[in-house]
């Protein structure tokens, strides 16, 4: 039998071609075993987009603006003492009209509207309601509203949003204010200025707004998410390692390989999520090559995280804790409920650490703002994904042996 | 009962031995109550972060120029508590300039730099003296968000209110005033308390689904057990009594760091206390399910990865449930989490109001899942 030859040399091969041709084997080793995994594999390729069609087969259902419930609180029947004529009066003019605008504006719906010169608990009467939860503002119309209206002073109304749901809270506001112009444009007050508001970067019309607004932060935490949850066993499931180890394959040539055969993985998930996205109707203003980018970006830090995790984990078990440990930090400095600008810079920094800080932003920019692949958010994604592969070689190389 | 208290004495003797375990119940919520406690500062809230550019002082007829009321307006919007400058004024005196000046705050917009740039008019002031027409003023804001580019409308009514006072400009003026009701004092941490009533509910509910969730599934062998006197129902019940007993002193842990760290509640404390045991017991009950309907542990472990996950992303707090099918809304209603962060929020934001729906389903699922535990437990098979 003809010896085989390497680089002229017979025999087996020897150092980095050796070093490589274990690595290929591993890799091969470790597509095996993914394909023998069905769960796995269903969740590597098939979960990532049928959560996207998923989730835009349900914001395609309905698409009404949430309704803001307000009570109206007027005082302005109340007798009001002029100081400057000494006059007393109890004009209301206006309360009506207000009440009417506030009424036929788009998405309020007025529950009550209770006079306080006609019942002196009007104001507790509304506070239960919006204790209760039953309406989400209660807009006060002082005594001296219509008196000022008529004399040319400014009319100032209060409103009392509930802030409990911070996340409605802009939306309430934004909703009275509307009540507040149409009840000045319905009563002819010629404001002073006009605001000319001009959207830039807007999504078009016959896409959908709440779709494209919200699939910002569902890509890159499907990515993250989906990436995370297949790699945290991939190498504490290996066993027995020590048989495993006293092949001529080293800790990190089986790294190594598990990280070219994840990567691959993610190549095929980065490209089905793409597709199911831009199917499901997901504008993108840039390039759709730079968002496959992106998503790969995104799910290759999550596979570095993975892979850090079940390289410090002794059983499955702990891997399973280590993950839930992880989620729930990444998840919270996520930006999700409260803004990363509005955290204080310690949590800031915490947040800075984790793929979701950058991964949003970096989707958000190409999607809609149509800018290129190469950013700052590129640049954190791929230190934070080289620190996490780092973090992940020195755990595998102090792994004790079991014996 | 003499079978069950040797059962429960097992049960704590297995968990005892898990050490990581029980360093991920205790350690992860102080890590997290101490992170967010020690953060002072922050929010909720966001600024608008804006460039203004003026053409106030750019000539545009035979007549005196005037630009005072320019600087007025800009001195209005640094003073104002919504707005933040992110660059100089830009004063343009000619088009060209403006041109150059538009296009380049054009493109910080677009690095997302800043969130809106405002323009002055180049007859603002002319206008303002003489009365005599309506200003313009132009404002350019990122439109991808749709409740920010409505939000800038709102906010810019404070600076325009300051100026219209200083301006002696208040006719024809009707402002809305917001106060905030049911929010977190200014005087308390306010990302500690804006974030707690999310933050230790996944906690709980996260933590005390993994205590339980490999209970049962990790038992082996099953059938040497079940050879003992202790029926199936004593065993699952062995199960919830230590790991209640468990993550009650997980709930007094959370409750004295919180505490101490400047926790606020309108509400009885008693009752924010009992809130974190209820929300414990139906993750207790959650994991004692997934762990009687698995047949391995990486089974058990998946399961409960997708159970938590699900009840994460869809507790109502984060996506928009208004916009899904209503018999999504239905389901995703009665989801732990759901109802968990509404019952936490109503007694430490509303005061004494307890959401009786919130708690009553609450119980309801906490229930519902122990009793499908007991029943997927009755037909486990044996291994022989």
């Amino acid at each position: 039998m003809k010896e085989r030859q390497f680089f002229g040399k017979p025999g087996k091969p020897t150092g980095f071609l050796a070093s490589l041709l274990r690595i290929l084997k591993g890799v091969r080793k470790e597509f095996k075993l993914v394909r023998t995994d069905i769960p796995n594999l269903l969740l590597a390729l098939v979960v990532p987009p049928l959560i996207i069609i998923l989730f835009s087969s349900l914001m395609t259902f309905s698409s009404t603006a949430p309704i803001v419930r307000i009570t109206v609180v007027s005082y302005d029947s109340n007798t009001f003492f002029d100081t400057n004529s000494s006059v007393i009066t109890t004009n209301d003019n206006y309360t009506l009209p207000l009440v009417g605008a506030i009424n036929n504006t788009p998405s309020i719906k007025l529950v009550a509207y209770i006079n306080a010169s006609e019942d002196p608990y009007a104001m507790d009467v509304a506070y239960n309601q919006l204790l209760h939860g039953n309406i989400d503002a209660i807009l006060v119309i002082p005594v001296e509203f219509s008196e000022f209206l008529d004399q040319g002073l400014p009319a100032m109304l209060e409103s009392v949003p509930n802030t409990q749901e911070l996340l409605k809270v802009q939306a309430i506001l934004n909703k009275i204010q509307e009540a507040a112009d149409k009840f000045a444009q319905d009563n002819n007050f010629t404001p002073f200025y006009v605001d000319e508001v001009h959207q830039e970067y807007t999504i078009p019309a016959h896409f959908n707004g709440d779709f494209n607004s919200n699939m910002n932060l569902v890509l890159p935490f499907v990515m993250a998410g989906i990436t995370l949850v297949l790699t945290i066993l991939v190498v504490v499931q290996e066993k027995p390692v020590p048989r495993l180890l006293l092949t001529p394959t080293n800790k990190a040539e089986i790294l190594v390989s598990k990280y070219i055969a994840y990567t691959v993985i993610l190549l095929v998930q980065s490209t089905a999520v793409l597709a199911a996205s831009l199917g499901s109707g997901l504008f993108i203003r840039g390039r759709a090559i730079d968002l496959w980018g992106a998503l790969m970006a995104i799910g290759f830090s999550g596979v570095s995280i993975g892979m850090f995790i079940s390289s410090l984990a002794k059983t499955k078990t702990e891997a399973n804790q280590l993950f839930f440990a992880f989620f729930i930090i990444l998840f919270l400095v996520s930006g999700i409920f409260v803004p990363i600008e509005g955290m204080p810079v310690p949590i800031r920094a915490i947040a800075y650490a984790f793929p979701l800080a950058h991964g949003a932003p970096l989707i958000d920019s190409i999607t809609t703002k149509g800018l290129p692949l190469a950013s700052t958010e590129l640049l954190s994604l791929g230190l934070i994904s080289v620190a996490f592969v780092v973090l992940s070689f020195i755990a595998i190389a102090r792994r004790k042996v079991e014996v | 009962m003499a079978n069950l208290s040797a059962l429960i004495t097992k049960e704590f003797q297995r968990i005892s031995v898990d050490k990581r375990t029980l360093a991920l119940m205790f350690i992860i919520p102080a890590l997290v109550l101490v992170i967010f406690g020690l953060s002072s500062g922050g929010g909720p809230m966001t600024l608008f972060t804006v460039n203004i550019i003026t053409r106030d002082s750019q000539v545009t007829g035979p007549s005196v120029n005037n630009s005072v009321h320019d600087e007025e307006l800009i001195q209005s919007f640094q003073e104002s508590t919504v707005f933040v400058l992110h660059d100089r004024v830009y004063n343009m005196t000619n088009d060209s300039s403006f041109d150059f000046c538009f296009n380049q705050n054009k493109n910080k917009l677009r690095q997302n730099d800043i969130d809106a740039f405002i323009i002055i008019p180049e007859n603002f002031s002319e206008t303002i003296e003489n009365g005599t027409s309506v200003i313009t003023l132009l404002v350019y804001v990122d439109g991808s968000d749709a409740k920010v580019s409505q939000a800038i409308h709102v906010a810019i009514q404070e600076p325009i209110a300051y100026f219209r006072v200083r301006a002696r400009l208040t006719q024809n003026f009707t402002m809305v005033v917001p106060y905030l009701e049911f929010d977190v004092p200014y005087w308390a941490n306010q990302v500690l308390n804006y974030a707690f009533p999310i933050v230790i509910s996944m906690i709980m509910l996260g933590t005390c689904m993994n205590l339980t969730s490999l209970s049962i599934v990790s038992e082996a062998p099953l059938s040497r057990m079940l050879l003992t006197p202790a029926g199936k129902t004593s065993v699952v019940f062995s199960k919830l009594v230590t790991a209640t007993v468990i993550m009650f002193f997980q709930a007094a842990e959370i409750f004295t760091i919180a505490g101490i760290f400047g926790m606020f509640s309108r509400g009885p404390l008693i009752l924010v206390f009992l809130s974190l045991l209820l929300i414990g017991m139906v993750g207790i009950c959650i994991g004692l399910f997934i762990s009687a309907v698995s047949k391995t542990e990486q089974v058990a472990n998946q399961l409960y990865i997708m159970f938590f996950i699900m009840f994460t992303l869809f507790c109502q707090s984060f996506l928009p449930v208004d916009n899904f099918p209503p018999f999504l809304q239905v389901i995703t209603a009665v989801f732990p989490l759901s109802n968990a962060i509404p019952l936490l929020s109503s007694i430490m934001y509303n005061g004494v109001v307890i959401d009786v729906m919130a708690l009553f389903v609450l119980g309801a699922t906490g229930l519902l899942f122990y009793v499908l535990a007991l029943i997927a437990y009755a037909f486990k098979e044996v291994e022989a």
